[in-house]
């Protein structure tokens, strides 16, 4: 290997390797299985290797490599379309928030929700139930912290899109947590 | 603003900052007035702070970054042998063409190669190669996985369709070059012949002249092979052939930017 090469080399390593949590966590939760996010994610670092001399130095490494993340998963899920376990529909779930929004909203819910030990099983099993496109403007924005800009790069949407999507998404995972207290209230746990 | 109207179009962005000056001047006197609102304010707050809680990084498995270390040396290698094997194809191209390029347009005089000739030689010498022998990318098995990855890499699927000659995709791949440059090489087949399509980015280049142009697609011939070049912006198209444009219209005429001219 030359100079150049071993040098590009050492500096991947150094700038991008240290994301390799991000990237796997955020893998998870769009393919809801660990081996196909080992996949995603070492697919995505080998993508990043090959075009990392588009990578401007001193920008957010991070944010680019949750890019490229997403195009892999978006390529990997257009071939293999319904491997995954179904999530509820777009439509389930605003018919099931229409009827919501015609309840009391009730403001404690998420102190309720925030009191309870056991909150990530919770939570992940509602990010799940999201459909895909409204799972990943949540990760992307609230779990890895993108601005609308760096997420509306990363899902190739406009910035407007974005906005609607959280603004849907959320609206859904307030739904599901609330359903999952429900049910826990209902069984006792 | 009402309301509804800050739950369903405000609400989630002014959590994240991601109001206008405009947009923040409103809600700022929406909320002034609504308690009810800036009840929902704290309520999205809360549940964002519950999904991140909910939500933490979690470590890779240890194996992972194993394997990713192997992937990068085993991509170190093959641009190791990737440029080998350029300057060793460079090599071959230069003996097995040379005797049939008499007929191609040299700016310039002999011995005196312009870059615009030295692509179109070079793609010839792809196709020959392929004639030889065509590596394929598994990845890569339709028209539809060729059009996402053309995407992936430049940003539009510059894809053919050669259906009207009865030739079909063999294959295709993305090579990575050292110097940093994609190409993107695609393989059609058919009981007709063949076709090579080759998508790279070039800066600062011009097609050469003395083509003969047919809808939109310069032609140049070189022995009894042909190059036709059209570009798209900076993405430079090269389809490589044995078909002469004549034989090649059914498809010119369904995919050629001037189609129809």
């Amino acid at each position: 290997m030359g100079t150049g090469d071993s040098q590009n080399r050492k500096r991947f390593e150094q700038e991008a390797l240290p994301h390799l949590d991000t990237l796997f966590t955020t893998a998870l939760h769009l393919t809801r299985n660990r081996d196909d996010a080992s996949d995603l994610s070492q697919e995505t670092m080998l993508r990043a290797y090959r075009s990392f001399h588009q990578f401007q130095p001193g920008t957010d490494c991070r944010a680019w490599l949750l890019t490229i993340l997403y195009n892999a998963f978006r390529s990997r899920y257009a071939r293999e379309r319904r491997r995954e376990q179904p999530s509820t529909t777009t439509e389930e779930f605003e018919r099931a928030l229409e009827v919501e929004s015609n309840r009391n909203h009730s403001s404690a819910d998420p102190e309720q929700m925030l009191a309870r030990s056991s909150l990530e099983p919770d939570v992940q099993k509602a990010l799940y139930s999201l459909p895909q496109e409204f799972r990943t403007a949540l990760l992307l924005v609230d779990v890895n912290e993108l601005s609308y800009e760096e997420a509306a790069k990363a899902m190739e949407v406009p910035i407007g899109t974005v906005r609607s999507r959280l603004s849907r998404a959320r609206a859904m995972m307030r739904y599901a947590l609330k359903q999952a207290t429900r049910i826990g209230r209902s069984t006792g746990s | 603003m009402d309301h509804r109207q800050y739950i369903e179009q405000y609400l989630s962005a002014d959590v994240d900052g991601a109001l206008n000056p405009a947009e923040r001047q409103a809600v700022a006197a929406h909320l002034a007035v609504c308690a009810d609102c800036r009840q929902r304010q704290a309520d999205e707050r809360a549940l964002k702070a519950m999904v991140r809680q909910g939500l933490p990084i979690l470590p890779a498995p240890p194996e992972l970054r194993r394997n990713i270390i192997h992937a990068l040396d085993r991509e170190d290698a093959r641009r190791l042998t990737a440029r080998r094997r350029t300057l060793w194809i460079g090599s071959f191209a230069a003996l097995a063409t040379a005797a049939v390029l008499l007929l191609l347009i040299v700016a310039g005089g002999p011995g005196r190669q312009s870059p615009a000739n030295r692509a179109l030689q070079s793609a010839v010498a792809d196709y020959l190669q392929a004639e030889r022998g065509f590596t394929a990318s598994p990845a890569i098995s339709s028209q539809a996985d060729l059009a996402l990855a053309l995407t992936n890499e430049f940003g539009y699927p510059f894809i053919w369709d050669f259906s009207p000659l009865g030739l079909t995709l063999a294959g295709a791949r993305i090579d990575h070059r050292p110097d940093g440059g994609t190409v993107a090489y695609s393989l059609y087949k058919g009981k007709a012949g063949s076709i090579l399509c080759i998508n790279l980015r070039q800066v600062d280049f011009a097609i050469p002249p003395g083509g003969q142009v047919v809808h939109g697609i310069h032609f140049y011939r070189s022995g009894d092979v042909w190059v036709g070049v059209v570009n798209y912006g900076s993405v430079f198209c090269y389809f490589v052939t044995r078909l002469t444009p004549a034989q090649m219209m059914p498809a010119l005429v369904r995919n050629a930017p001037n189609a129809g001219a």
